[in-house]
């Protein structure tokens, strides 16, 4: 069983099976073009915690049958079926989550990115505009006339039964 | 080397390439991949966070603004032609393609009087459209009293006191429109008589007429999906010329029906109308309704206890009396929820006469299908004539034959 070594971007050395690491394109490409290499691999984008846990995430799933090219089908576009163990891995703090998402897209690991991104979906479905600022922390910044703007083009497609709205009598024609 | 986007802000709106040039994946796929697991009412709640969001989104408004969807309470008191929202939808609706109109609060009407100096016809009870409808606005009763009507709703419906009618400002902003969806929840249990609804039909069919995509030819519907709580409402969507007094006469024109490939109807039994007569009238106006669709419908959905093709000949009390339906194009039939002897069926599909696989040659399948999930298909497929066989010289005759899925007869 083969082994190569890859430096993170904090200078640490992690020892990996060459199957595992090749979860990745990127590294399975570069080695594909260099051959055999006994030096550390730089991920210079990829610090030694996130690189981790990648790592913990390709071993996993080290048998799984290698990703298919980009499919727009909607079976791709569900975001539910998370399975139980990549769910309890998604199990981190947001910082580490988008960690995880930017390694995953420069590492080029198309199914652990599609694992992160459907975990964010998940963090945003369902929510009013105001829980999503509060689960991401974001300030909202429009004025009273901006937000009542796009409330009412949303009001278009809504299926529920709008509010009752109030009538402005400068509005009436 | 600058720090890594961490928060979903930066991640979402990141422009950064990618370091190494062999990996294809770019951030900007990061925020796509994000937003493709995203439905549009959560996009929608999604562009409602902030500017920077809002502005990351523009991309994504034909897929939330696909469907655009109005409520039409006729009971409520708001009028409709406020500026701000018609100014809205006509920022939005150049993306949308199907449109789903939900009339609420349906119930019945008593005119006051619809021919001055016939008191005879001033009952709630009459089932035909009203001559005159487009004159002086403000002549409704209601049967209950203390049920409100919205002052100035259909004043906004009308376009002859108002002639940028509500329905007209919407399909003015809808210039690709393709689907048209229409549903009725009533208030009120009734059997017979005109409705709000029907009130709202012919404004809102008129109005399509006049609108400036249809007038132009530029918008013609290819889906129609009726839901609705009783099966006159059907009258008022379209005229039935040479069919007495039972379509709209202020439908004269068809332009935006010319090309409706999809049919979809949801329709009460015809039961509901109280007495066998009325029924066969309902049953009248559901058949000629479909039957206006001939030239063009490819594919027809059923659902409810009546107004399927196949009830009006297999019920003693109809069939016969009516032209044998025939839908040049029509490939694909849907019943669902149908009550049907299962012998008599068989004899309707493929009856020499009146079989609807001779009268339709286009139609590849009926299938029956049930809430439960219950279905059963039937497939026709053609043979050729079996005196040919033994006479190759004969003129080429095909027979259609019946297939019951799973168990060829």
């Amino acid at each position: 069983m083969s082994e190569i070594k890859l430096l993170s971007s904090d200078q640490a050395t992690i020892t990996v099976e060459k199957s595992v690491a090749e979860r990745s394109i990127l590294i399975k490409n570069m080695l594909e073009d260099v051959g055999e290499v006994t030096e550390a691999i730089p991920i210079p984008n990829v610090n030694e915690n996130v690189l981790k846990k990648v790592i913990e995430w390709c071993e996993h799933h080290k048998g799984d049958p290698p990703a298919q090219a980009d499919d727009d089908s909607d079976s791709r576009k569900k975001s539910s079926d998370i399975d139980e163990w990549d769910q309890k891995f998604m199990q981190v703090d947001q910082e580490m989550l988008f960690e995880i998402i930017l390694a995953a897209n420069y590492l080029d690991i198309k199914p652990l990115l599609d694992v992160g991104c459907k975990t964010v979906a998940n963090m945003i479905k369902g929510k009013s505009p105001e829980e999503i600022r509060k689960t991401f922390n974001i300030q909202n910044d429009f004025t009273p006339d901006e937000e009542e703007q796009i409330r009412r083009e949303n009001e278009w497609a809504e299926e529920s039964v709008p509010r009752s709205q109030p009538l402005d009598i400068d509005e009436a024609c | 080397m600058a720090e890594p986007p961490t928060t979903l802000e930066d991640i979402m709106a990141s422009q950064t390439p990618n370091i190494d040039s062999r990996n294809p994946i770019s951030p900007r796929r990061i925020r796509r991949n994000i937003l493709s697991f995203l439905n549009p009412k959560s996009l929608r709640s999604l562009r409602r966070v902030n500017r920077r969001m809002d502005s990351i989104l523009a991309a994504d408004r034909p897929r939330m603004f696909n469907e655009i969807r109005f409520h039409l309470d006729l009971r409520a008191r708001t009028p409709l032609n406020r500026l701000v929202y018609i100014d809205a939808l006509g920022r939005i609706g150049h993306h949308a393609h199907r449109l789903v109109i939900t009339f609420h609060n349906v119930g019945p009407i008593e005119f006051g009087c619809l021919h001055p100096g016939d008191p005879t016809r001033k009952s709630s009870l009459n089932p035909l459209p009203a001559q005159g409808h487009f004159g002086p606005s403000g002549s409704y009763r209601l049967v209950d009293p203390d049920i409100p009507v919205m002052p100035g709703l259909f004043e906004d419906l009308n376009l002859e006191s108002n002639p940028e009618g509500f329905f007209k400002k919407v399909f003015d902003r809808l210039p690709t429109l393709q689907a048209l969806s229409i549903r009725g929840n009533p208030s009120t249990e009734y059997l017979w008589g005109r409705t709000l609804l029907d009130e709202a039909l012919v404004y809102l069919r008129c109005q399509l007429e006049e609108s400036q995509h249809v007038l132009s030819g530029f918008v013609v519907l290819k889906t129609l999906d009726l839901q609705l709580p009783t099966p006159l409402a059907l009258w008022h969507l379209r005229s039935f010329p040479g069919y007495g007094d039972g379509g709209n006469p202020l439908l004269g024109r068809e332009g935006a029906w010319s090309n409706v490939r999809n049919l979809s109807l949801t329709l009460p039994p015809a039961i509901i109308a109280g007495s066998p007569e009325r029924e066969l009238v309902m049953s009248k106006g559901i058949h000629g309704f479909i039957a206006g669709f001939s030239l063009t419908l490819s594919k027809l959905s059923i659902a409810g206890g009546t107004g399927n093709p196949l009830t009006y000949d297999l019920d003693p009390r109809i069939g016969g009396t009516l032209e044998p339906m025939r839908l040049r194009q029509m490939r694909e039939l849907r019943l669902k929820n149908m009550k049907i002897d299962w012998g008599d069926l068989e004899r309707f599909l493929t009856d020499p006469m009146r079989g609807y696989s001779v009268l339709n040659l286009e139609l590849w399948g009926v299938e029956f299908f049930r809430s439960s999930g219950w279905r059963r298909l039937y497939m026709f497929f053609e043979l050729e004539h079996p005196e040919r066989m033994s006479r190759p010289d004969m003129p080429l005759q095909l027979t259609r034959k019946l297939q019951l899925l799973g168990r060829p007869l």
